[in-house]
């Protein structure tokens, strides 16, 4: 019996974990129809790459720094270049259990980079990719997953509201604040344009498959399939994403006038960014609060950036960031006793301030590390390359010809570069 | 050799400096207008007879657009056209090509060519009487949204220059045969039934998210076109021929269907024309003529704009029901 709890663990978890991988699939449709054509097989391609990059780093220190034994303030340290070997304490195989930690490391960068879009060069991607994955992310992970000082401290981060979407999302304001704005993203006098993403079916398939992937996301994190807990983890999730694209389409509406689509989009990842940290410890009405303020969130969140004179090109801040913190906040709102396996019951169930101000701190505390050592890793490579950024020749021609020399759309480019060299030759 | 440039440099350069003088009213704008179009007009005309000669024909040159209903702001496109009475090839080219050196006049003399190309160098705007005669009763009977929209355009015809009958005749056509067709009125209003919300539910006024304009109120498209047009619907109905939303709205009230209403309508029309004016005055750009900066307003202007609003909303449901109940 024992045995086959093992391979049903096992299994369940190796299922979670490739629709955690194919999350990359959905963020590459999701950033490429929200940025210009002439970036589109560059952020597309980028994204597959930094994935496997990303898992060579995790392979290679990153699970070590989160589970390893022989733990200090920051980190462990054991199990550097995993073997494949069967660990102890686990009641599903070890392999399985790494493959599925690895997308989660692979989905916070992949948020991260988000923050860089239409204007890094290629190179500080791959820099800030190996420095994040390996300095960033798994001290977070290893506070509050792997037995770190959060974890002691009750801290309740089911799925990864603020270790996976706040971790990404801070290293994504560090970078967009250094890189500054993309090219005719404000005018003078601090009003903002719309840069508009090219494909709308792109995002909306994109936020699609991230919804798909999520089940593996938060319903995998129960890692075992133990009284069939993963179906209620996997209700709340879904009903959080409708109620986030639900409130997000209302709150545009009433504002706006119009519902707006990448609002609407953005609504339906917001609930479920938020429900991520939440979605096993609350009752299912909780979680459609919690997907409703979430919706409501990200749209005043991007307005809020805007204002700040920050351009949030994918939106990294406004769906994981501010979502993150409301998600990780909620169970101190919304945890039930019954649920609330780890930490306490939240303020609404007779549980006080004690799980909120767990969370608050927990959530301060993470989003600062994360933020000021992006920011650090992010400034040395700066002095490193002599800027983050492409030339504005190269912005404007695109990052598709200006890094890669080729474009995502050659019959959409080629056509014009061909005729203005003519034309100038001509003239 | 003096380039056409030069031709017209002093009444743009008149145009200019005058223009402040001339800001009081839409009425005096107008008028000012009217009297620059007036000199690019005989200009080009003597330059157009030297070559060609005099007119074969009697004919009338009418404005159409916010010059036919004599409410152009400081900058607007130029909309016109010709009808003229002989029905020959000659007529046709002499008359398209008095229109070209008319558009290339009034062009140079800063009101630029009209993009939608309603223009009389355009032969679909150039015609001799019977050609437009044939020319109205075919837009009606295709009754596309795009001959809809001519029949708009030509509805706001105002004569410049030679016999007003002429232009009257071709109002005559669309108004009778509209008036006697319900369904034909319901198309006549269906091209406009598009008008961009602009108050919420909860009074709060939508404006521009993004650019320079982010916080401001496009009024041309949230407020004066939908005025315009809906008032445009009832002219044709009871067959109105005057152009100026104004005149139209004074005739309506004569109208016992209309007269309860209009009124109202009336009077947010000029508070309207008002704001319009203030915000003439204050724009550094053609662009931000059109725009009012929400934020900037006080709490009574505030108050006023969203009335206008509203009772746009209110003048269009208006003109929808009375098109619609047959």
């Amino acid at each position: 019996m024992e045995d086959m709890l093992f391979l049903m663990n096992s299994l369940w978890v190796m299922v979670s974990a490739i629709l955690v991988i194919f999350m990359i699939a959905g963020f590459i449709m999701l950033e490429a129809g929200s940025t210009r054509m002439k970036n589109a097989g560059h952020i597309a391609g980028k994204t597959a790459f930094t994935f496997g990059l990303a898992s060579l780093v995790f392979w290679a220190v990153g699970f070590a720094f989160i589970f390893g034994d022989n733990a200090n303030f920051f980190i462990g340290l054991s199990n550097f270049f995993y073997s494949g070997s069967e660990l102890e304490g686990l009641s599903l195989s070890s392999p399985v259990f790494f493959l599925f930690q690895l997308a989660f490391a692979g989905i916070a960068i992949t948020i991260a980079l988000g923050g860089f879009a239409e204007r890094a060069k290629l190179s500080v991607y791959v820099l800030f990719t190996i420095l994040f994955s390996a300095l960033v992310y798994p001290v977070v992970a290893h506070w509050i997953w792997g037995g770190g000082w959060l974890a002691e401290h009750g801290k309740q981060d089911f799925a990864g509201s603020t270790v996976v979407h706040l971790t990404g999302a801070m290293a994504a304001l560090a970078a967009t604040i250094l890189l500054k704005p993309r090219i005719g993203r404000f005018n003078k006098d601090g009003s903002a344009n719309a840069i508009h993403g090219h494909n709308q079916v792109f995002t909306s398939l994109g936020v699609l498959i991230l919804w798909v992937g999520w089940f593996g996301f938060n319903a995998g994190s129960t890692v075992s399939v133990d009284s069939g807990f993963f179906g209620f983890v996997a209700l709340n999730t879904n009903l959080a994403a409708g109620a986030g694209a639900v409130a997000a389409l209302i709150i545009s509406w009433v504002v706006l006038g119009k519902s707006d689509i990448p609002t609407i989009l953005n609504g339906a990842l917001a609930g479920l960014v938020a429900i991520t940290a939440s979605c096993a410890f609350v009752d299912t009405w909780a979680a459609v609060v919690i997907g409703l303020i979430a919706g409501v969130l990200v749209f005043y969140g991007a307005k809020w950036m805007e204002k700040l004179g920050i351009d949030d090109p994918i939106f990294a801040l406004s769906v994981h960031g501010i979502p993150g913190i409301w998600g990780t906040l909620s169970t101190g709102f919304f945890a039930t006793p019954e649920l609330a396996t780890v930490g306490k019951p939240g303020l609404f169930y007779g549980g006080g301030f004690a799980q909120l101000g767990v969370q608050a701190m927990g959530v301060f505390v993470s989003g600062a590390f994360a933020f000021i050592v992006s920011f650090a890793i992010l400034y040395v490579i700066k002095k490193l390359l002599g800027g983050l950024r492409v030339s504005e020749e190269e912005e404007i021609m695109g990052l598709d010809i200006s890094e890669h020399g080729t474009y995502g759309y050659p019959e959409v480019f080629s056509g014009t570069t061909t005729t203005k060299s003519k034309t100038a030759a001509g003239k | 050799m003096t380039t056409r440039e030069q031709l017209y440099a002093d009444i743009l350069q008149e145009k200019e400096e005058m223009m402040d003088q001339h800001l009081h009213s839409t009425q005096r704008l107008n008028a000012f207008h009217d009297e620059i179009m007036t000199q690019v007009f005989s200009r080009a005309f003597k330059l157009h007879e030297q070559v060609y000669g005099p007119p074969p024909c009697p004919y009338s040159l009418f404005l159409l657009g916010s010059a036919g209903r004599f409410e152009q702001g400081t900058i607007s496109d130029q909309d016109h056209g010709i009808v003229f009475q002989l029905d020959t090839e000659e007529a046709s080219t002499y008359f398209l090509q008095l229109g070209q050196t008319f558009a290339d006049g009034l062009n140079e003399a800063g009101y630029p060519y009209c993009e939608g190309n309603v223009m009389s160098s355009n032969p679909i705007w150039c015609r001799s009487a019977a050609e437009w005669k044939n020319q109205i009763s075919s837009w009606i009977e295709e009754e596309t949204l795009g001959t809809m929209r001519s029949l708009h355009m030509i509805y706001d015809a105002r004569i410049f220059h030679g016999e007003k009958e002429a232009v009257s005749t071709l109002k005559k056509q669309v108004s009778i045969a509209l008036k006697k067709d319900a369904h034909k009125l319901k198309r006549f209003f269906e091209n406009i039934q598009y008008m961009k919300k602009s108050v919420g539910l909860f009074g709060q006024i939508f404006t521009e998210q993004n650019g320079q304009h982010a916080g401001s109120l496009n009024l041309k498209q949230s407020a004066f076109l939908p005025y315009v047009n809906a008032i445009r619907v009832l002219a044709v109905s009871e067959g109105i021929e005057l152009s100026s939303t104004l005149n139209r709205m004074k005739a309506l009230k004569q109208v016992p269907a209309h007269a309860g209403r209009i009124p109202e309508y009336e009077e947010a029309f000029r508070t309207l024309l008002d704001f319009r004016l203030r915000a003439l005055k204050n724009a550094p750009d053609y662009d931000s003529s059109h725009y009012i900066n929400i934020e900037l307003l006080g709490p009574i202007r505030k108050r006023e704009l969203r009335h206008i609003l509203k009772t746009a909303e209110s003048l269009h449901h208006y003109v929808q029901r009375w098109t619609t109940k047959g």
